[in-house]
């Protein structure tokens, strides 16, 4: 089957998905998907391989494309900047959960890889133990209540070769961050819509569109590129973020286990761990 | 767990073998990259750990000084796995020359920035994409 008809079969499985909905059918989430489904994929870009952030281009942007800040927030973006400056950062993400949405894409360090499925597209990422993007491509809606989660809750839609996504539900603490010591939590209500898509042979360009009525005066659109590497030397390494907090030792049966790593000041575990 | 917290853990650690954890995601600044200080140095331990491994050392002092241990900090492993690293780049009692932005408070830690190896290797890292 040609490319063309691929794709014209996956946006009929789409709108068979939107239509069934427009017609009071009841629709139901993660379909089996038929061969046909499988076959279709081969018609998407190809998002295979390992997506390094572009470290150099998150850095020039950390001071170069300032986000329109309420000016609540600015105030307190501008303290931020100039204790990073001074030598006091604020440690934003010395929690260990995962950095969330949308600080994962502004601000990662880490790789990620992408996989792409019948009615799902979902992003690994490398670090925090669980960082982890479901962007449902089944033709659902949001949900009218979302439990609020780190990452939130993702719909897309492919348009062409550019992967359409809309999140919602994401907890107010999720950072709008630009470094690991300069951001503010979104506070609530926030939505983020993005547009992926290669822009070169090996190079991936997510533009954000973040509304944050909180601490946003006006919805910001920014971009941040990946960068595709092959070859072993750049899988995913597991990265369980508190295991750093942990140590190895052995109980009384002789077994291997963790146990919480001796307080610094010799009395109770830090709060911050 | 903060950096001042790493170095003070890895303080009291350091008499058997080095237990300090590494601490979570977060900004580097508080160390002073555009002060560097390097050391001869053995190894202590070297842990492998996310989302920071961390290499403790003994720094070479003149006979009658109390020897310093410093606590360094760098990437994770897989970003220095990018780099070339393993988990065995460094092993205990390994004599090393080690370049490192201290820490601005004056406790003993810095964040990694060059070391050299018993067998000339120069072993370093960046988080930003190498040249191909």
């Amino acid at each position: 089957m040609p490319a063309s008809s691929n794709r014209s079969l996956l946006v009929g499985l789409v709108r068979a998905a939107s239509v069934a909905v427009a017609l009071g059918l009841p629709f139901v989430g993660n379909p089996q998907p038929a061969t046909a489904d499988w076959a279709a994929l081969g018609a998407l870009p190809d998002w295979s391989g390992v997506w390094v952030p572009d470290v150099a281009v998150q850095r020039r942007k950390e001071r170069n494309e300032l986000p329109p800040w309420a000016p609540a927030a600015k105030a307190q973006i501008d303290v931020l900047f100039a204790e990073d400056s001074a030598g006091r950062p604020k440690l934003l993400l010395d929690h260990c959960l995962p950095h969330g949405m949308p600080s994962w894409m502004l601000i990662t360090h880490n790789a990620m890889e992408i996989l792409v499925t019948p009615g799902r597209v979902t992003l690994l990422g490398e670090g925090d133990g669980n960082r982890l993007r479901r962007i449902y491509t089944d033709g659902r809606a949001h949900p009218e209540d979302p439990d609020l989660t780190i990452h939130g809750h993702s719909i897309g839609h492919w348009q062409g070769d550019t992967l359409v996504v809309d999140t919602v539900g994401i907890i107010p603490q999720s950072y709008i961050a630009l470094s690991e010591a300069v951001g503010i939590p979104n506070n609530g209500h926030l939505h983020i819509a993005e547009r992926i898509r290669l822009s070169a042979p090996d190079t991936l360009i997510d533009e954000l569109t973040i509304t944050a009525p909180q601490v946003l005066a006006e919805p910001w659109t920014t971009t941040r590129l990946w960068v595709r590497r092959r070859g072993d030397l750049y899988d995913i390494v597991e990265g369980q973020c508190v295991q750093g907090d942990l140590v190895e030792a052995v109980d009384e049966h002789g077994n291997a286990i963790f146990e919480h790593a001796p307080p610094a000041d010799g009395g109770r575990v830090p709060l911050d761990r | 767990m903060k950096p001042q917290h790493i170095v003070i853990a890895a303080l009291i650690a350091t008499s058997s073998v080095a237990v300090a954890p590494a601490g979570a995601h977060h900004s580097t600044s508080m160390y002073d990259r555009s002060a560097p200080i390097t050391i001869e140095a053995e190894v202590v331990e070297f842990r492998w750990v996310n989302p920071h491994s961390y290499l403790t050392v003994v720094e070479a002092t003149v006979a009658g000084a109390t020897p310093k241990t410093w606590s360094i900090e760098m990437s994770s492993p897989g970003v220095l796995t990018r780099s070339g690293w393993s988990k065995r780049t460094f092993n205990p009692g390994d004599k090393i020359t080690l370049t490192f932005g201290p820490l601005r408070n004056g406790d003993l830690g810095g964040i990694f920035l060059q070391a050299t190896l018993a067998d000339g290797k120069i072993m370093t890292y960046s988080v930003e994409l190498p040249t191909e």
